[in-house]
Order: structure tokens, then sequence, then C-alpha cells
């Protein structure tokens, strides 16, 4: 391999012996970096280092990963008010009428750019030399912002509420009337779809004689893990009455002729065949948005799974209780039972997948933050240096840096005002390629997502204005700047 | 000698740039009118121009204003200072995206200085760019576009105005134009001129000339 890069490196090398001594060394200098490179990683590898990780097994700190979902809601909470503040700020800076206002209003919608001599050239030989049109375009980072950061914000939101579709599913088919209160009876209040909870038939009873004192309607469902059509799945089982009105399936024993319900992520219709833990079941009704990502979803009764998939243990998950006021029964003690509200199960499962998710998403968005303020800095101080004469001028008559600060703003916001703009309609189409690519992946595209891509691009383009403009003006040397040197 | 009020005093002035003096110990007053400042290429003219002007402090020496160190002052005091006089540069320094008419005023405003549009349509017409107010600056002379800066220099109703080889990039013609409606306008606005230039000017043009020779002032000249 290493000979074959110094052929390579060699051709390019008489390749070149024609060309200007300037493309030449380019050439060379390519074709050896690349050849280096190349034979390092290939050396690297060879020795094992490539794969060595520098901090390897990091231990998981609670407080941090608690910090970071607080933080990503605060961002998620914070950032519509942000967007729709500014834009109104924006708004409401044209009835500002002031001479001062209107002139930094006009100056922050165009660069300060000047012409560069007297004989009317219409680009300036200093924009050629800091070559603009190879510096990225400040509303153009922003905009890549919005769409990054905003989608990412709409992917951690898919990964924290998601796995919340099957619970969602499961209680909808249990409990026909939306205004009933609800609550959950688990082994334990901590207990998530994650974990495992086993409810004995006697621990049923006992809530079961509570919940008919209460008047309320208790359902016992169990909560499986099998694989569906050969992927991981979600199965929910319900007692064999429910799932007989729900399915309009006669329920037989012995898994003859097992039926399911199963989402149509699956890509199923009613009739059809699936399999689920190698057993055939056909399917005997579709429902909507009960799969999480890349996990199938299916509900059947209890015996198919008795039956079919288990060796008939005397355990379920737990319970769905519902009816007027469940909070007396939520109140009671139990021996090895608890019963939360149906908030609070939701809760305890959304901040399971939350502490996974948003973590690593949230440092997503920071880094683009980060790397979108560093470019608009960039950005704006290659526009000040090629305009430092005309920021000398103005200097020079009297204007003030804080002035400039003031425009350096106003651009920021609406440069973020354009890029949201611009990058509205690509949100919706990257949403949907992360959608395409995972299975049972629903990312979705709101306002609030807009607003966190919004707030995080603001973010970076004001910190990026500011920076480049207090760092310049803070150097300006007004009367060499005048002079055009 | 020169007996007329002094509205800018420069005393003891000393400039150096990487250890290369450029001006030495210079005296200077600057009397209402126009005054000139020649003398050869890198004798220090502009570099004192800019001293006189507030954006070039001195290593040493003092530039008052009435009894007040202009370089004593704060960075916001001096901006304000600034903003007050008038100021046209070799190479005028408009502003490309802006049309004539702002590019005259959006300096002063930002500065907080207050306009008269009276003046501001006067000043228009007798620099004979008022067809032009609402262009952009594509397409104007180089006269035309030092007009633009000579309005822009005196829209404030300045004290002072420092012009720095105003005409140095122009032809003949356009030279006598600009010299002429310098000394109009200011006149005009009654704002003390201080030019430097190059440039052969008509007889009598100044009524006060510095000649600098080596960043040195050999010759204070008051014409009658």
């Amino acid at each position: 391999m290493l000979l074959y890069i110094t052929q390579k490196a060699i051709l390019l090398y008489i390749m070149n012996i024609n060309r200007s001594q300037n493309d030449f060394n380019q050439a060379k200098i390519g074709a050896a970096s690349a050849g280096i490179g190349i034979a390092g990683a290939i050396v690297a590898e060879k020795l094992g280092i490539i794969d060595t990780q520098f901090i390897p097994n990091s231990p998981v700190e609670p407080r941090i990963v608690d910090g970071m979902v607080f933080v990503n809601e605060a961002i998620r909470y914070v950032s519509p008010s942000v967007m729709l503040g500014t834009i109104a700020a924006g708004a409401m800076n044209k009835f500002n009428t002031s001479m001062e206002n209107r002139a930094a209003t006009s100056l922050s919608k165009i660069d300060y750019s000047g012409l560069d001599d007297l004989n009317g050239e219409k680009e300036s030989g200093r924009v050629k030399t800091f070559g603009r049109k190879w510096i990225p375009k400040g509303i153009g980072v922003a905009a890549l912002t919005v769409c990054v950061a905003g989608t990412a914000s709409g992917v951690e939101n898919e990964i924290s509420n998601g796995p919340l579709r099957p619970i969602e599913a499961m209680i909808d088919g249990v409990v026909q009337d939306d205004e009933k209160d609800i609550a959950i009876v688990l082994q334990s209040e901590k207990t998530t779809f994650m974990d495992d909870s086993f409810i004995t038939i006697s621990q049923l009873e006992t809530v079961q004689t509570e919940a008919n004192a209460q008047d309320l309607t208790m359902v016992p469902f169990g909560k499986y893990l099998p694989t569906i059509e050969g992927r991981s799945g979600i199965l929910v089982s319900l007692p064999d009455g429910i799932y007989e009105s729900a399915s309009g399936d006669t329920v037989e024993s012995g898994c003859i002729n097992p039926t399911a319900i199963v989402d149509s992520t699956s890509g199923v219709s009613t009739g059809n065949e699936l399999d689920i833990n190698n057993i055939t079941f056909e399917v005997a009704d579709v429902t909507e948005d009960g799969a999480q990502m890349n996990r199938d979803f299916a509900i059947t009764a209890q015996s198919y799974v008795d039956d079919c998939i288990t060796d008939g243990e005397d355990v379920v998950f737990g319970a769905i209780l519902s009816g007027e006021d469940t909070t007396p029964i939520q109140q009671m003690e139990f021996t090895n039972a608890e019963v939360i509200s149906e908030d609070a199960f939701m809760d305890n499962n959304r901040e399971f997948w939350r502490k996974n998710g948003t973590p690593i998403l949230l440092q997503m968005i920071g880094y683009v933050g980060l790397l979108s303020g560093i470019a608009v800095a960039n950005e704006r101080m290659s526009a000040f240096k090629r305009n430092t004469r005309e920021l000398g001028a103005l200097s020079a008559q009297g204007v003030k840096n804080k002035m400039f600060k003031k425009i350096e703003l106003k651009r920021a916001m609406r440069d973020t005002n354009i890029a949201a703009l611009m990058a509205m309609p690509a949100m919706p189409v990257v949403a949907g390629v992360f959608n395409a690519a995972e299975f049972g992946l629903k990312v979705g595209v709101g306002l609030r997502e807009v607003a966190v891509g919004y707030s995080v691009a603001l973010g970076g383009k004001v910190l990026g204005n500011a920076r480049a403009a207090s760092k310049t003006l803070k150097n300006l040397d007004v009367s060499k700047a005048v002079r055009g040197s | 000698m020169i007996t007329s009020e002094v509205v800018l005093q420069a005393q003891d002035i000393t400039k150096s740039f990487d250890g290369n003096t450029v001006l030495t110990s210079i005296d200077m007053n600057i009397h209402p009118g126009l005054t000139l400042i020649t003398g050869p290429s890198g004798s220090g003219k502009t570099t004192m121009l800019n001293v006189l002007a507030g954006i070039e402090k001195p290593d040493n020496g003092i530039v008052s204003e009435g009894g007040l160190d202009v370089y004593s002052m704060s960075k916001d005091e001096i901006s304000e200072w600034r903003a007050q006089n008038g100021y046209c540069f070799q190479n005028p320094s408009l502003l490309g995206g802006l049309t004539i008419m702002e590019n005259v005023i959006y300096p002063a405003q930002l500065s907080g200085v207050p306009l008269e549009n009276d003046h501001v349509e006067e000043l228009f017409e007798s620099l004979e760019i008022n067809k032009f107010r609402s262009s952009s600056l594509l397409g104007l002379s180089g006269g035309q576009k030092q007009r633009v800066a000579l309005a822009r220099a005196l829209v404030t109703k300045p004290r002072m105005i420092f012009a720095d080889e105003p005409t140095a990039a122009l032809d003949t013609e356009s030279k006598l134009e600009i010299q002429e409606l310098i000394k109009k306008a200011s006149l005009n606005v009654g704002a003390a001129v201080v030019m430097v230039t190059h440039d052969l000017v008509p007889n009598n043009y100044a009524d006060f000339s510095y000649r600098l020779v080596d960043g040195k002032n050999v010759t204070e000249k008051e014409i009658l």
C-alpha cells in the first residue's frame, strides 16, 4: 500500500512538472500529504493503537445528565419566547422613528462596503483580495444552524416521547371514556415500561376489592418484548374478554388461530399473517401511532400469550384503573404494589428515555451553536477587515463603538430572521430523512423546534457579531484606517 | 505676526511610528478661515492633520480647543468632539450600499448630531448633487463623489473641517471645482478649514498656511 501511494505521489509529481511552479508545488504538497496521512493511518491500524480510547469507560455523572435534561427542557420552553420576542422587537423597531435608529437599521442591512476609488468601480479590489465569495455568509451559517439545531431538538423530543406511544395506545384500547381518571397498578411507583413488573393474581384481587369499593374499573395487562416479524417488538396482553371486544376475534385456548391487533408501522393489514416469536398470528385489526422507534407493537389476548408466548406464569405487568376519581385508591397502601397516576407513569417513562437521548442531542445542539458563533465571528471579522477604511471614516466622524455594536446586534437579529425563513422548509425534509432511515421514528418539526433552532442561531450570531465588533473596534486605528493602509 | 482668533491649538506635537519620528515639536494654531498644510511627501502633513482632527494621538504635546485638551477626553467624549467637526478624506470612503442622501446624513445621525432639513436641502443644491440624492454611488464621477463627501462633512454645520488631500485623485478641472466648493461651502457654514494638499491652489485661496519639512514646522504664513 505504501509503495502504491509512493508511486501515485511520483506520478502526480511527473504529471504536474509542466504546470506553473505554484500549481506544481500545490500538487506535490497535496500528494505527499495524502500519502503520509494514509501511510500513518495504516501503521496505526497495524499497531492496534487507532481504536485506543483516550477516556475509556467514563462514569456517567447523574447530576450532569439531570442538568442537561433540565437545560434542554428550559431551551424548549424559553425558545418560543425568544423567537417571538425577537421578531416582535424587529417589528416594533419600525415604530422607532428616531433618525439614529433608522440609520442604524439601514446600516445593519448592508455591509460597510465602500467603493475602492473614485472611478466608479463596482466592487472594491479589497473585496477581491479577501475573497468574499469564499467566506461563508452569516445568513447561510445561521440557516444551517437553525436547521440542524431545530431538527436535533425534534429528534430529542421524539426519542423522549416516542416510547410513550405504545402505552398511550394500550390505555386508549382499554379505557373507553377519555374523561375518566386513570391510574396504573405497578410493582413499584418507579417502574417504567422498560422494567419488569410482577403483579400476582392475589395482589390484583386485593387491588380489585379496593377498586370495586371506589367504583373503579380495573383491567390487568401484560407487557412482553418478543420479536415481531424478526424485529424487536412490544406485545401487550389484555384479558380475553376485552381483547375480544376490541378485535372482534373469539379467543380460543391452546394457541389455536391466535390473532393480534398490530400497529400500522409494521406495514400489515387486517387478515395478514404476522410472526411473533416464530408463532404465526393473524392480524385482527390495525392501530395507528402505537409504535415507537425500532419496535413493532401489537396487542393480543392474555390466553394467546399464555399459550403461545410464555409458559403461563401467574403474573401480569400491571393493571389500569379508571373511573371518576382514582385519587382515593392512589392513597391506599398495598403489599408489593403501588398505584400511581397515569401522568406519573408517563413522566417516569419520559424521564427514562430523556436520560438516554437528551444529553447527546443537547450536546449536538450546543456544538452547532458554538461552531455557528465561531463561523459568524470569523465572517464578521473578515467583513470588518475588508471595510476597515469605511469603519475608520465613520469612526472619525464621531460614530461611537457602541453604535457599531448596536448595528451588529440589529444585523444578528435580522440575519437570524432571514435564516429561519430559509431553514423552515428544509427542516421537515431533514426530519423526513431521519424518519425514513429509522423504522418507527416519527420526528416532527413544529414551531417549538424552529424556535430552538432560531434561538441557538441567534445566540451564535449575537455572540459572533459582538465578538467580531469588539475585537476589531478595540484595535481600530482610525488614522491608519482613513488613510487606507 | 498672526493675531486672529485661535479655534484650535497644537503645541509641541511629537509623533513617531515604529521609532521613526514623523513630527517633531510642532506648534500650530488654527484660525477661522482656510488653513493649508503643505510640504513634500513624507513630511508628516497627514499625520499632523489627523492629530489636529482628534484621530491620531500624539506621543507628546497638546491639542486644545478653548483650553480643553482633546486627547484628555474619554473615548466617548472624543467621539462626540469629532462629531462636531467635518472630515474629507482623499478617498471619500462612502458606503456602496447606501444612497447619496443616506451617505450624507447617516454618519451624523449615528453620532446623534441633529440635522436641519433646510440646511441639508441647501447643501445638496449648492453642491449640485440634489438630482442624485436617491441614487446609489455607482456611476458617479470622482468629482461627484467628492462633492458627496463634502456634503457629508458640512451637513452638521461643523466648527472645523479637516480635509486630507481631497482633490488628489481628481482631474484638473474637478480639482479646481472641489477646491472652490470647499472654500465656498465652509465659508457658508462658518467652519474653519484645515486642508492638507499637494496640489497647486489658486492665489489667495487660503487664509493661512503651514509648511512642514521632515516633520518640522518651518513656516507659518498669513495670506493677506
